[in-house]
């Protein structure tokens, strides 16, 4: 029998589908509680240590974070590695802001607990991945060469907004924590209050730049996924729209940009 | 040559708004909030032209 035709190119869908191995699984899990460990240790425990930020009670408080770890990883549950044990780090922050300070980090050390914490995050996102069930339909990539052009460039602009997707947090980051012009302002306005400030300014990023991943980067790519058929019915919907590019969004998106940069000249110069 | 104008126009766009987005954390740390919030603004402004042309860049045929 003739396997059933698709439209477009499903290369990528396919070949995400395959669940990964069990030993490259547990591979993933092992990584995950490693890397897990040592962004607790280098973002709470030894700053905390070092610091004195911490007291014994507030120490035995942070300790959640890892003992959420070790049970995600024993219960292989995306929810407690995903969810709970970056919050459980979170929380940890704001029970103590001084952990968070600029002078408790230098660049290099702050460059080390972020990778950590990224190579965590992508770990244990592995390590959780569920089987999927098989696509509809599906053909081999080689059988039809290298993808149509039409892809080739659809593929290029997903990698730059993948690339945009990482430049935001760190850009983020280095505003607060490294740049030392802000933090000359940080220290020199808000003095005691500068560590609290920061922290402040550390979920108020994270949250825009959450806000900002959901409305930008999904926004774009949800109208180009396939393969999924509950989507189906909401992609055709979709596709209609995004055809037809809203020169009302552009118009006013322009508008705006240049109204506000007109209203900020003249903040400043009055 | 039109595909190549949309998509680096697109990736410009929404990379140059963090240009916009960290003013904005640098205004907060001056306590200069007013112009926080307008460049704050002015970011999501830029942001929102570069998902706009993204799309128009997705779309386009050959």
């Amino acid at each position: 029998m003739e396997p059933p035709r698709v439209t477009g190119y499903d290369g990528p869908v396919t070949a995400r589908a395959q669940p990964a191995a069990p030993r490259a699984r547990t591979l993933a899990g092992a990584f995950a509680v490693a890397l897990g460990l040592h962004a607790y240790a280098a973002m709470i425990a030894l700053p905390g240590a070092l610091v004195g930020a911490l007291s014994r009670a507030e120490f035995a408080v942070t300790a959640i974070a890892p003992l959420l770890l070790l049970a995600g990883a024993w219960r292989r549950s995306d929810i407690l590695l995903l969810l709970g044990f970056p919050a459980a780090l979170l929380a940890s922050l704001a029970l103590a802001p001084e952990l968070a300070a600029a002078g408790t980090y230098d660049p290099v050390r702050l460059l080390t607990a972020s990778v950590s914490l990224v190579g965590y995050l992508l770990a244990a996102a592995a390590y959780c991945a569920r089987e999927v069930p098989p696509p509809e339909a599906s053909r081999p990539l080689a059988e039809h060469g290298p993808p149509p052009p039409r892809w080739r460039r659809r593929l290029r602009l997903y990698r730059g907004l993948a690339a945009l997707t990482v430049a935001f947090p760190v850009a983020f980051v280095y505003a607060i924590h490294v740049d030392p012009r802000n933090r000359a302002y940080l220290d020199a306005l808000h003095g005691d209050r500068a560590d609290a400030l920061t922290a402040l300014l550390s979920l108020g990023a994270i949250a825009t730049w959450l806000w900002l991943f959901a409305y930008v980067f999904l926004d774009i790519l949800r109208r180009h996924r396939r393969g999924d058929r509950a989507l189906r019915v909401r992609l055709a919907s979709l596709r209609g729209a995004a055809k037809r590019p809203s020169r009302l969004r552009l118009t006013l998106g322009t508008a705006a940009a240049v109204a506000l940069a007109v209203a900020l000249w003249v903040a400043r110069a009055s | 040559m039109r595909r190549y104008f949309f998509e680096i126009l697109a990736l410009v766009l929404i990379g140059g708004s963090i240009y916009f987005f960290t003013e904005s954390i640098a205004y907060l740390a001056r306590r200069d909030y007013v112009s926080s919030i307008l460049v704050f603004f002015i970011g999501l402004s830029v942001i929102s032209v570069g998902k706009e042309i993204a799309r128009l860049a997705l779309v386009q045929k050959e």
